[in-house]
């Protein structure tokens, strides 16, 4: 059996090393053993009936084509900021994608056909997309024409207040998982979707051609972060969504829709505009009979350029993602999963993520290893997960690349770690439909032995 | 799972996430030093030609203006009075008389007295008479041209080539008329053209008969220069022997008091030319005038140089004689001042003087004398920077400039062109000078620049290319630094009008200053900014407008350095 295992794990390695994988895949295959996964499918269901998430649960996922040592280069003792070092490593379009949630509380309670659950996150993000068009600018300055229209940007803090409720049906074949989330904007940042600013610059005479459309930072929040990360004025609603099917004994698909939902932010809004323009011509200013020549200057450009900040309310979305996997249960105790994943981010256009992962699945525990490629990166990457139970105490930690653990930060392109300590009690094992067959298996195997005794006999 | 495992796993899990080396992090962060540049338009002027001059402290060319745009004048002079080297000969009239060769004591020789009928023999002894026989009487005539003198000195004539005019002879006697008398004439000074020979004639003429020759003069030459009283002065004589001879035969009769009288008259006389010492006879050109009005009124006030400034002087001498111009009267007249033109010649002892030679040989083409007047030679260029309204040409001239004590060998050809003159005045470039003051008071913008390009494009409509020179001055009117390069190239112009086509010409040009130069500009007070014009290739002048435009765009690249404090 083992053999097999291994075989199998072998074949799935390398097939997976021709594609790609990340974002928070190992911690998703930590599946029904801790109740943290239920932030990305709904649909798990606790082992234990009490399952409670102490603030001590943290997750962190950083993902960026750039390295901390591609701006922060070494210069003997120091670090200095080397733009054009940036600027030479920069790819056509770059990317950065970095999430955090602190799980305030939570606490799972499983019921007879499901389980429930309330909760209270603390998430921020901060996503953008840049092309080396920026990168050129920042090193040279504004020297060459530019187009900029693949630049995005978001930063978002906010609080999730929820409940969730999973149930089953069919036999425990079925189930569905939906979570209803209060949301209080704590600050916001971000650059509007459709935004598009081009400069073309004469090499002749470098007259300035100006076009712009939609750029807009619309900003929100930043202080009284108490007061909003509860029950703030920029309030929204959210959701996530799951259904699981169980096709056979082997197989099983997931399917989970997160974050669905947005915010108004209404508190503390600043919008940053930048007026549209087409085709608009800046000359510089006209010589005749200056006397502050630079004051001159930077009105001219101002009236071409023309900003203006309102306080108009917004709405963000908070970003949906995506999930589906199908498991394979190989044997009682070894699963393969197989997953999608995409993050569908406003601010970045993120490819998705695929992973393939094995765990073994024991009572209380389980460890396992995934394969992904794929995001920001693709590459090929390896990540463990790993959650074990020390009476009522359960631990757990999963890390999508577990490269990215001995290496150097300034070579870390992306690092993916889910920590946390929950209180479990009540453990009640596998679900009531296993539970029957387990009995039902037991019972054939009782009579299976006893007819083999009676025909001994 | 055994507790031990489980304790394993956890153990493993811990040093994989503190395995990772963050030392990276422990490292100080530099104050950052960003380098970076930008171009961007600095901005653009629009000039009209009026508003270039106009801020090149030239104030007359309005922006209504249509001028001829010229860098060269020419004026033409003629020889005002011609006629002094015209030798006029006038009529001229000798008359003399011979007294009859037998005079009183003559026949008191013979024993009788007059009047005497002459007989055949005279007593006592019948001896022939003496008194019958020929017997000549003799005359000369020097006659003094008594040319008109102009100057101190008299031209001393020495031939004269007649083409008209006539030789007459009167002759008259009161000579009996059975006495036979014959006057010879001889005139050594006319000599015929056609053998060299001198004139002469003789004439029987009886009492009551006035005996008249007319002789055409233009078959003679005069040569006055015969000097039979021996005074050395070889030149304005006509000299005219006479002699009368009288043939008495037996019953004539002899009156010691007849007479044979003759005049010799010039009359009419033309020449073709006329030879000798002319010496130093003064005359004046026609006084000209080349009128810089408008180009003055173009540049007053402002500080106006010019390029290779040259007065070229051509004239054309068809006189037979050297001519010296005087050039001192030429002079640069602006509206409260007056420049006198300076030459210092060829030679020191002629300042001012423009030797022009003579023709050699009558007969000859004209003599063509060219002079340039530079800066080398002359102060031409500060006559013209004087913003002058006019450069006024009072030329005079003398003929044989040059006294060196010897003759001159002059000729004046009664056809002739006479003296023409043709001055042009030019240059190669106008300079339009301008010093601005600078006030940088941006020492710490500059100090952040590494290097700035400094780009203009120059649209131009106006037929005239322009060179500019920047000079950067310190406080101690040092320059520091200087830029020059070709700003704008000249419009094409329409050759129907003359003026430009109105099609913008693009011309590009770029500063560059590295780090050292922005600190040397640093110190900068004043910046002279010099524009040069030049008529376009090819042209000798053109029409501008005051409304020509000329478009500026001016950009900036700069590459900066600045450090921040984190």
């Amino acid at each position: 059996m083992k053999k097999y295992i291994y075989t199998t794990s072998l074949l799935f390695f390398v097939l997976i090393s021709n594609i790609k994988a990340q974002e928070n895949l190992s911690f998703y295959n930590l599946n029904d053993y801790v109740i943290q996964t239920q932030n990305i499918s709904p649909v798990y269901l606790p082992k234990y009936k009490y399952n409670f998430g102490t603030p001590l649960n943290f997750g962190g996922n950083i993902n960026s084509s750039i390295k901390l040592n591609d701006i922060l280069v070494e210069n003997g003792n120091n670090l200095k900021i080397d733009l054009n070092n940036l600027n030479s490593v920069a790819e056509d379009n770059n990317f950065l994608a970095s999430e955090m949630v602190v799980n305030i509380f939570m606490l799972g309670i499983k019921t007879k056909r499901g389980s429930i659950s309330f909760f209270q996150n603390i998430k921020s993000n901060l996503t953008g997309e840049f092309s080396n068009n920026m990168t050129e600018i920042a090193a040279n300055g504004f020297v060459e024409s530019f187009s900029s229209s693949s630049e995005k940007i978001g930063l978002t803090a906010y609080s999730e207040i929820g409940v969730g409720i999973t149930r089953t049906f069919l036999k425990e074949k079925l189930a569905i998982g939906l979570r209803l989330k209060y949301l209080s904007g704590i600050a916001h940042a971000e650059l509007e979707d459709s935004a598009q600013f081009s400069l073309d610059i004469d090499p002749t005479n470098f007259l300035w051609t100006l076009n712009s459309s939609n750029v807009t930072l619309n900003t929100s929040g930043g202080t009284d972060i108490d007061k909003k990360a509860v029950f703030g004025q920029n309030a929204g609603f959210g959701m996530d969504f799951g259904i699981s099917y169980k096709l056979n004994d082997k197989f099983s698909f997931d399917f989970s829709a997160n974050d669905l939902g947005s915010i108004n932010w209404t508190e503390d809004v600043t919008n940053y505009n930048l007026e549209d323009a087409t085709d608009v011509v800046y000359n510089g200013i006209e010589f005749e009979n200056r006397d502050n020549v630079r004051d001159d200057l930077e009105n001219a450009l101002r009236n071409i350029i023309d900003t203006n900040e309102s306080n108009n309310s917004f709405k963000s979305n908070i970003g949906s993602k995506i999930l589906f996997s199908s498991k394979y249960q190989m044997s009682e105790k070894n699963v393969f999963r197989a997953t999608y994943f995409s993050n569908n981010t406003p601010h970045a256009d993120i490819k998705p993520s695929f992973g393939l992962g094995y765990n073994r699945e024991l009572n209380k525990s389980t460890y396992g290893v995934i394969a992904s490629t794929g995001g920001i990166n693709g590459g090929f990457k390896v990540g463990a997960n790993l959650a074990v139970q020390l009476g009522f105490l359960q631990l757990y930690g999963a890390i999508d690349d577990l490269s990215s653990l001995n290496g150097k930060v300034e070579q870390i392109k992306e690092a993916n770690l889910r920590l946390g300590i929950n209180f479990l009690f009540g453990y009640s094992g596998k679900s009531n439909d296993e539970k029957l067959e387990e009995n039902l298996d037991e019972n054939l195997e009782e009579k299976d032995q006893l007819l083999i005794n009676n025909k001994v006999n | 799972m055994k507790i031990v495992t489980k304790l394993c796993l956890i153990i493993l899990l811990s040093h994989l996430f503190s395995s990772c080396d963050i030392s990276y992090l422990d490292k100080e962060i530099e104050d950052p030093t960003l380098e970076g540049s930008i171009k961007i338009p600095i901005g653009f002027i629009n000039y009209t030609l009026s508003e270039v001059f106009d801020k090149l402290g030239s104030d007359g060319l309005s922006p209504t203006s249509v001028e001829d745009f010229s860098f060269n004048y020419t004026q033409t002079f003629t020889g005002e009075n011609n006629a002094a080297f015209n030798v006029e000969v006038d009529d001229f009239t000798t008359t003399g008389e011979i007294e009859n060769p037998i005079d009183d004591p003559t026949l008191l020789d013979f024993g009788v007295s007059s009047p005497y009928t002459i007989t055949p023999t005279i007593p006592p002894f019948g001896l022939p008479n003496p008194a019958i026989g020929t017997f000549d009487g003799e005359s000369q005539v020097i006659y003094d041209l008594n040319l008109s003198q102009v100057s101190q000195e008299s031209q001393e004539i020495t031939d004269i080539a007649f083409n008209g005019g006539n030789l007459v002879i009167t002759l008259n006697t009161d000579v009996d008329n059975q006495t036979n008398t014959t006057v010879k004439i001889t005139i050594p000074s006319l000599k015929k053209k056609s053998d060299d020979s001198v004139f002469e004639g003789s004439w029987e003429i009886t009492e009551g008969s006035e005996e008249q020759i007319t002789i055409p003069l233009n078959e003679y030459n005069a040569d006055l220069t015969i000097d039979p009283e021996g005074t050395g002065n070889l030149y304005n004589k006509m000299v005219v022997n006479v002699i009368a001879s009288l043939t008495y035969a037996a019953g004539d009769t002899i009156d010691t008091s007849d007479e044979i009288t003759y005049e010799v008259k010039l009359t009419d006389i033309s020449y073709d030319v006329i030879e000798g010492d002319f010496k130093q006879e003064p005359f004046s050109l026609s006084n000209q005038t080349i009128d810089l009005g408008e180009f003055s009124d173009n540049f007053s006030g402002g500080n106006v140089t010019f390029d290779n400034t040259q007065m070229t002087i051509n004239i054309s001498n068809d006189y037979g004689f050297p001519i010296g111009i005087d050039l001192s009267n030429v002079e640069a007249v602006s509206t409260n001042s007056s420049v006198n033109l300076e030459y210092t010649g060829t030679d020191p002892s002629f300042p001012n003087t423009m030797i022009i030679d003579g023709v050699e040989n009558f007969g000859d083409d004209e003599k063509v004398t060219e002079l340039t007047l530079d800066n080398d030679n002359s102060n031409i260029g500060d006559l013209l920077e004087s913003n002058p309204t006019s450069i006024v040409f009072n030329l005079s001239g003398i003929s044989n400039p040059i006294d060196d004590g010897n003759k001159n060998e002059n000729f004046y050809a009664s056809s002739n062109t006479g003296f023409l003159a043709e001055v042009s005045i030019g240059f190669d470039k106008i300079n339009l000078n301008e010093e601005i003051d600078f006030n940088n008071n941006t020492d710490e913008d500059f100090e952040e620049f590494q290097s700035i390009k400094i780009v203009t494009s120059v649209e131009n409509k106006i037929p005239l290319t322009g060179d500019l020179i920047l000079e950067f001055k310190n406080s101690a009117n040092e320059i520091i630094h200087t830029e020059s390069f070709n700003a704008f190239n000249a419009a094409n112009i329409d050759p129907s009008s003359g003026e430009s086509d109105g099609v913008a010409v693009l011309s590009n040009f770029e500063i560059n200053l590295d780090k050292n130069e922005i600190n040397s500009l640093v110190n900068t007070e004043k910046i002279n900014i010099k524009v040069t014009l030049q008529l376009p290739d090819g042209e000798s002048s053109v029409t501008v407008k005051g409304s020509d435009e000329l478009n500026v765009r001016v950009g900036l690249e700069a590459t900066g350095k600045k450090k921040f404090n984190l």
